[in-house]
């Protein structure tokens, strides 16, 4: 496995996969654009923050498609999204003289996390856009309140 | 030099990459609120999922790490070799990361690895200065497919590399005690005997060496006359580094007149060492110390060890552990050498105490260079002055550090010390 050729993959999926939200969401083209230019520069300078804020400016394109287009497309491309980026946090983790054996087997048990996720997402977001459901505001601020407890239980040392 | 240590778990956390997953997924719910809308919260299904079937691929393994270290006794500026034997019970995916004190020039300081069995690591670190380094001890990380929860064991214990002292030329100190001990040496003794400077003639006694008849002098007087040697033997040593009271200069200097005094003493200790005397140590820095005089390589182990941790700083004034150690660690008449760049004037105070009961040599390195402040020059000229009374009651040496001791300690016998 050759880590270059892994990396420009990465990137080349990753200006598609901008491209595509930007074509499917004119108005906020510019974010997808510019993620695409700040991965690129994550993956040279092996910048694990950088592919976050690659992944958050996706963010409001993602949440206007869902709103505007299909619920099924925008989740399956928020999937992609992150599939890549987990992808992309990964070669930027390995440094130049690496493990590849690891890599591979890390790119193996990423790859089957998403191919897992693919079709559940599927298949969730499809009967949400059958069903028509609407936000019920108490459930969503309970929903909140459990993350953030969540989030605050994970902060905490072990 | 290896190390081992069975695994003992840190338990399991989880990283920063979890806690964006939970950001991110907030920050859909709460666009959803603000946007009284469902459909954005239907995109935190992917990564509800992602973060839910990626603890399906955690692997754990116990995993033991033994540390082979090239060496672990080096000179400043050196490298050191360092390899990891890794075992493993099971094959497993894991992060090694060894933390090290030391630089690390060659290699990484985190491994990334698919362990079958055994893998074996290599990396180099560079031990900058004098000092003690340390080596892990090396964690073993196993984490899930996304690194979203990780699980720390120590898996090998620490090890420790020792920078040693420089080693410097240290011709042209030559040791005056009258007190020696029983051993073959090389400082001058009272008795006749073996050695290489003229003691006296005396009558041929049969036995004696043909080759040590006097044959002039035998000639002269009529009868036959041998020449006697002054026999040279062993004595003690005691040597006094202080790192103290150095605060008025400026840290670079600092640790140059440190640097020095070190490699002085660490020098000076060698090679008497090697001579056969006996060699106690006393020092003054961050830390005070002392070692009773003895002799034989595990003797200079401990007083490297002891002048390796030697840091500049003030504890305890020295001259009152002069006057207190001086006469239970040394035998009356023996060497006391003391190194200090003589910017306290209780020192001069204690060595003056001194001089009558021991033959005394003061080394001093020079920390002014004649271009510092109003006060430096005002500390540079009362050292003079402690300079020049000291001359009076033992040997002085006036060192610039960096410069051959030789030429110092000549500059002194030509002023008329010794």
């Amino acid at each position: 496995m050759n880590l270059d050729l892994v990396r420009a993959s990465l990137v080349a999926s990753w200006i598609l996969l901008s491209t595509l939200l930007s074509l499917s969401h004119p108005q906020t083209a510019p974010a997808p654009l510019l993620s695409a230019a700040i991965f690129a520069l994550a993956l040279l300078r092996r910048s694990r923050t950088l592919v976050a804020l690659a992944v958050a400016l996706q963010l409001p394109t993602l949440v206007a498609m869902s709103l505007e287009r299909s619920l099924v497309q925008a989740a399956l491309l928020t999937l992609a999204s992150l599939y890549l980026a987990e992808l992309g946090d990964l070669v930027a983790r390995a440094g130049p003289a690496r493990n590849l054996g690891y890599l591979r087997r890390k790119f193996e048990q990423v790859t089957g996390v998403a191919a897992l996720a693919l079709p559940v997402t599927a298949a969730v977001t499809a009967a949400a856009e059958s069903l028509s459901l609407v936000l019920d505001f108490g459930l969503a601020v309970l929903l909140v309140a459990i993350l953030v407890l969540l989030a605050l239980s994970l902060r905490r040392p072990p | 030099m290896s190390s081992t240590r069975s695994p003992s778990r840190r338990g399991c956390r989880p990283t920063a990459k979890a806690l964006l997953y939970v950001a991110l997924i907030l920050a859909l719910i709460t666009s959803a609120i603000l946007m009284r809308d469902f459909r954005p919260i239907a995109l935190t299904v992917p990564a509800a999922l992602m973060v839910g079937f990626s603890s399906l691929f955690t692997q754990r393994a116990s995993v033991k790490v033994s540390r082979v270290v090239e060496r672990t006794r080096a000179m400043p500026g050196e490298r050191v070799k360092v390899r990891l034997e890794v075992a493993s019970d099971k094959p497993c995916l894991v992060e090694l990361r060894e933390p090290s004190t030391a630089p690390i020039v060659g290699g990484g300081s985190t491994f990334l690895l698919n362990l079958r069995e055994r893998a074996s690591l290599e990396y180099e670190v560079l031990l900058p200065k004098r000092g003690f380094y340390q080596l892990g001890p090396t964690l073993a990380v196993f984490s899930d497919a996304l690194g979203l929860f990780v699980e720390e064991s120590v898996a090998s214990d620490p090890s420790e590399v020792v920078a040693l002292p420089k080693l410097m030329s240290t011709k042209g100190i030559k040791l005056a005690a009258s007190y020696t001990g029983v051993w073959p040496g090389e400082v001058a003794s009272r008795r006749s005997g073996r050695g290489y400077e003229f003691y006296g003639v005396r009558e041929y006694a049969p036995g004696d060496e043909l080759r040590r008849v006097n044959w002039r002098a035998s000639a002269r007087l009529g009868k036959l006359l041998v020449n006697e040697q002054v026999e040279e033997r062993v004595t003690d040593v005691l040597l006094v580094v202080d790192a103290g009271l150095l605060g008025v200069l400026d840290p670079a200097t600092v640790e140059e007149v440190v640097e020095a005094e070190v490699s002085l003493a660490a020098s000076l200790a060698l090679s008497l060492l090697r001579s056969g005397n006996r060699v106690g140590l006393v020092t003054r820095g961050r830390e005070s110390s002392w070692v009773r005089p003895g002799f034989g390589r595990r003797h200079l182990d401990r007083v490297l060890y002891e002048l390796t941790r030697l840091e500049a700083g003030e504890p305890a004034p020295l001259d009152y552990a002069l006057n207190m150690l001086a006469p239970y660690l040394l035998k009356p008449n023996a060497e006391l050498i003391v190194i200090s760049p003589l910017l306290d004037s209780n020192i001069a105070i204690s060595i003056f105490n001194l001089a009558p009961k021991y033959s005394v040599l003061v080394i001093s390195p020079n920390p002014f260079r004649g271009d510092g402040s109003a006060a430096q020059r005002i500390l540079e000229v009362e050292r003079t002055s402690l300079i020049v009374k000291l001359s009076g009651v033992c040997r002085v040496v006036d060192w610039a550090p960096g410069a051959l001791l030789l030429k110092a300690s000549r500059r002194r016998a030509l002023r008329g010390g010794w």
